[in-house]
């Protein structure tokens, strides 16, 4: 059995003119909770959407679970666990009532598990769904999503909408517990603070095309800010990729990829420089807004080696 | 480009033209199926008979049709597509998206009226067929007759939708808002019937009389039917001001409740704590089968709008029996019951077939089923079953009620009743696939109806053209076997499609 969750080896997929994946390729490990990061209409959804086999994809490869979601779009649904982002449900059905529903539509569903999960969820399986407020919604969706025992979980923007409380529940309880059972999730968002405490890796999409694929823990060693004199940026001009510069009189501040070489190049040259540790939310804002010399289209071997956790 | 640049006059621009953007595909799509019908009947209708007829033949359903789909979609929609909450949202009074919805739907229902009647008194005075023509023992003059038809038409599918938009207005969606608006409908009708029964059983004339002036009150065309026999018979002003008083008073109903829907508070997780810390809440056990699965959820969809529609029936029949019939007893009853049951039949298949996927192919919601691992041909294919069954029972039993009560005498005047039933039955099967297969590839409810009046019509007057001129049907032996053969041919390429649309996810999104 493959070791991968997921592989996408350059997928490409428009709508009419506009080309919404321009080659994308990604890899997720078993066992890995995989942060997906990208802006709001970057592709993240249409990415996802192809995972389960609901649009087709074309141009590109893509396995999951080591099916290919085009040719058997059947067997990777019953075996993935899926919330999509704001999931409408059936208004008219009690919690309960959609929980039986869709119990026969999955081979491995685990009823007793399903009521354990709707428990600790805190579900009120008699409330109508039209009734539900939107945590219980999404708490809902999670146990259908869960109650099959998926090997992958599929989690598209679930939190969107929450308040700032229940997301920092859903992120610290939820994946927690995922993790804890070894679940492979793979978690589409936007707001990159949320995710960076859970995630082991992720992944940047932007315009189409996945820009960096790393460990969190690497990323985060990887990109930083460096404050140095205007004249001196000739010393990591061609070793270094900058991925933002900004001017601030006499300085400029560069965001940089490879921040560890730079910096030793700095130190080798006598050049006087601060260091400035970024969270994702600014590595993010500099990848995809950066005014530097903007990474290249296709992601380097090193950037899409997975690095093991 | 400058107008782009340039915000909209008014209120009521901005609102007027945000419905006319909503509303022009529908004008034109009932434009153009109701001139496709009388283009059809053109060929056939060849003097004043035929063409008075034939006008009466197209308005009588067309005001049925206009005037519920689109007081369904006038109730309904801004609920049913999540919109109303942005219209509440906007600094005006709800009665102003209300009324400007309103006078856009009316006039998109009254237009085709208008055009058909001028096109038919066109055709009329060119062909030289201004005759005199009679009709349910009353002479008149053609021209007369279309001018009459269409006011009254105008009137009554603007009352119709009238009714059925303040009867329906708040519901979820279209679907509920027609079930809603038809009950309310039927029960108003029972009303006049009783004071009707009432009046003529104590012999109290003025009771009686009261009565028919509340006609021109109700809802649909009748109102304005009466109104237009009694200008004969000088009462004419007490009709008018009883109709225009009465639809003054559905109309501030409507822009009453319009937008007024107070949705329940969402709840925080703290407020709901005494419901969810529940740890001893139970989950019934899960269904046996996908097939078990499906046809729970279709029985539940489609039930409710069958008991409904049965309900409607026999509040209805009740309705015309007390008015018309009653001398002639339980069998008078059963007659108007089989009537009924028929014509409310059709209306009730079409919005029966629409509903098959409604829930379903509803932005939001087809992601969620589809996101699953089901077997899609089961998924259709039980879902269509279960509809029709579920229509069968519900209308099966009304009939065969209607076929009791009148002690096994319907159709005995036919020489082959048993013929007679099976056309209805395969008509409506074909109402309900073409129903289902519309709005699976166009996603909307009205229209996927008008598509459906279209099609059946138009075959209706194919086969009847092909009858008439090519003589390919009549007088052979054939003549039975090419109409089931036709309607089978249809009905299979519908449900194929059907299928096809829901397997692909295709349709018309926009």
């Amino acid at each position: 059995m493959s070791g991968l969750a997921i592989e996408i080896q350059g997928v490409r997929k428009s709508f009419r003119k506009t080309e919404v994946l321009r080659g994308m390729s990604l890899q997720v490990e078993r066992g890995q909770t995989f942060a997906f990061l990208g802006r709001n209409g970057a592709g993240k959804t249409t990415a996802i959407r192809m995972l389960l086999g609901l649009l087709n994809r074309d141009d590109g490869a893509m396995r999951v679970l080591g099916r290919d979601p085009a040719a058997d779009p059947m067997a990777v649904r019953a075996s993935v666990g899926y919330l999509a982002e704001d999931q409408t449900m059936y208004g008219w059905m009690r919690a309960g009532e959609i929980l039986r529903f869709i119990a026969p539509f999955y081979p491995t569903w685990d009823h007793d598990l399903a009521l354990t999960y709707a428990r600790d969820f805190e579900v009120p399986l008699q409330t109508k769904i039209k009734h539900l407020s939107k945590g219980q919604n999404v708490r809902l969706g999670l146990v259908m999503a869960l109650a099959h025992r998926p090997e992958l979980v599929i989690l598209d923007d679930p939190a969107l909408g929450l308040d700032p409380i229940m997301r920092k529940q859903f992120n610290r309880d939820l994946i927690t517990h995922l993790q804890g059972e070894g679940r492979t999730v793979f978690y589409s968002s936007h707001l990159l603070y949320e995710v960076e405490p859970v995630a082991d890796e992720v992944a940047i999409l932007d315009q189409g095309r996945i820009v960096r694929q790393i460990a969190t823990e690497q990323l985060r060693a990887d990109v930083k800010q460096i404050v140095l004199p205007s004249n001196a940026t000739q010393a990591l001009s061609e070793a270094t990729k900058v991925l933002d510069r900004r001017s601030d009189g006499d300085e400029l501040a560069l965001t940089v990829e490879g921040a560890e070489q730079a910096i030793e190049k700095l130190r080798s040259e006598g050049i006087e420089h601060r260091v400035v540790d970024l969270n994702l939310d600014e590595i993010f804002e500099a990848y995809v807004m950066g005014q530097g010399s903007r990474p290249t289209a296709e992601p380097t071997v090193d950037n899409v080696t997975v690095s093991q956790t | 480009m400058k107008s782009e640049r340039q915000p909209m006059r008014s209120v009521w621009h901005s609102l007027l033209w945000k419905e006319w953007h909503e509303h022009k595909w529908k004008l034109a799509a009932l434009m153009m199926v109701s001139f496709i019908v009388v283009a059809t009947h053109y060929s056939n209708s060849y003097n004043a008979q035929t063409m008075g007829v034939a006008v009466f033949g197209l308005l009588v359903p067309y005001c049925v049709l206009a005037g519920t789909f689109l007081g369904m979609s006038t109730a309904g929609r801004e609920s049913g597509r999540k919109t109303l909450t942005f219209l509440q949202s906007l600094p005006v009074p709800m009665w102003r998206p209300g009324i400007a919805k309103l006078s856009m739907a009316i006039l998109t229902a009254v237009l085709p009226v208008i055009a058909l009647g001028a096109f038919c008194m066109w055709w009329i005075s060119g062909e030289g067929m201004a005759d005199m023509f009679s009709f349910e023992g009353q002479v008149w003059r053609a021209t007369d007759w279309v001018a009459i038809t269409t006011i009254v038409s105008v009137l009554g599918v603007t009352s119709l939708l009238l009714w059925m938009a303040a009867a329906g207005a708040n519901q979820s969606d279209e679907i509920r808002a027609g079930a809603v608006g038809f009950l309310v409908i039927s029960f108003v009708w029972l009303v006049i019937a009783y004071i009707v029964y009432q009046g003529e059983k104590r012999h109290l004339q003025t009771v009686h009389e009261v009565a028919e002036v509340l006609i021109a009150a109700a809802p649909g065309g009748v109102g304005s039917t009466t109104i237009m026999w009694r200008i004969q018979s000088g009462n004419y002003l007490l009709l008018l001001a009883t109709g225009l008083i009465g639809h003054g008073c559905v109309l501030a109903w409507y822009l009453r409740r319009f937008g007024r829907v107070v949705s329940r508070p969402s709840r925080t997780d703290g407020n709901v704590s005494s419901i969810v810390t529940n740890k001893n809440q139970q989950l019934g056990p899960p269904m046996r089968s996908q097939f078990t699965a499906t046809a729970w959820k279709q029985i539940r969809e489609t039930g409710p709008l069958s008991l409904m529609a049965v309900g409607g029936v026999l509040v209805l029949a009740t309705a015309f029996y007390l008015i018309n019939d009653r001398q002639m007893g339980a069998r008078g009853f059963g007659e108007v019951l089989a009537g009924l049951t028929l014509t409310v039949g059709f209306l009730v298949t079409l919005v029966t077939g629409i509903g098959v996927f409604f829930e379903d192919l509803k932005p939001g919601v087809d992601d969620f089923w589809r996101s699953r691992p089901m077997n899609f041909s089961l998924w259709f294919g039980v879902k269509f079953v279960v509809g029709v069954l579920t229509l069968v029972v519900a209308f099966g039993t009304l009939f065969l009620f209607a076929y009791w009560l009148t002690d096994a005498s319907l159709f005995v005047r036919e020489s082959q009743p048993l013929v007679v039933v099976g056309t209805f039955v395969g008509i409506f099967l074909l109402i309900y696939t073409l129903a289902m297969a519309t709005y699976c590839l166009l996603r909307q409810p009205i229209y996927a109806a008008v598509l459906t009046f279209g099609l059946l019509f138009g075959g209706i007057f194919v086969v009847s053209w092909l009858d008439q001129y090519h003589r390919l049907l009549r007088g052979t032996e054939m003549h039975w076997s090419i109409v089931l053969a036709l309607m089978l041919f249809i009905q299979v390429y519908a449900t194929a499609w059907a299928w096809q649309a829901v397997r692909s996810d295709w349709g018309w999104k926009g």
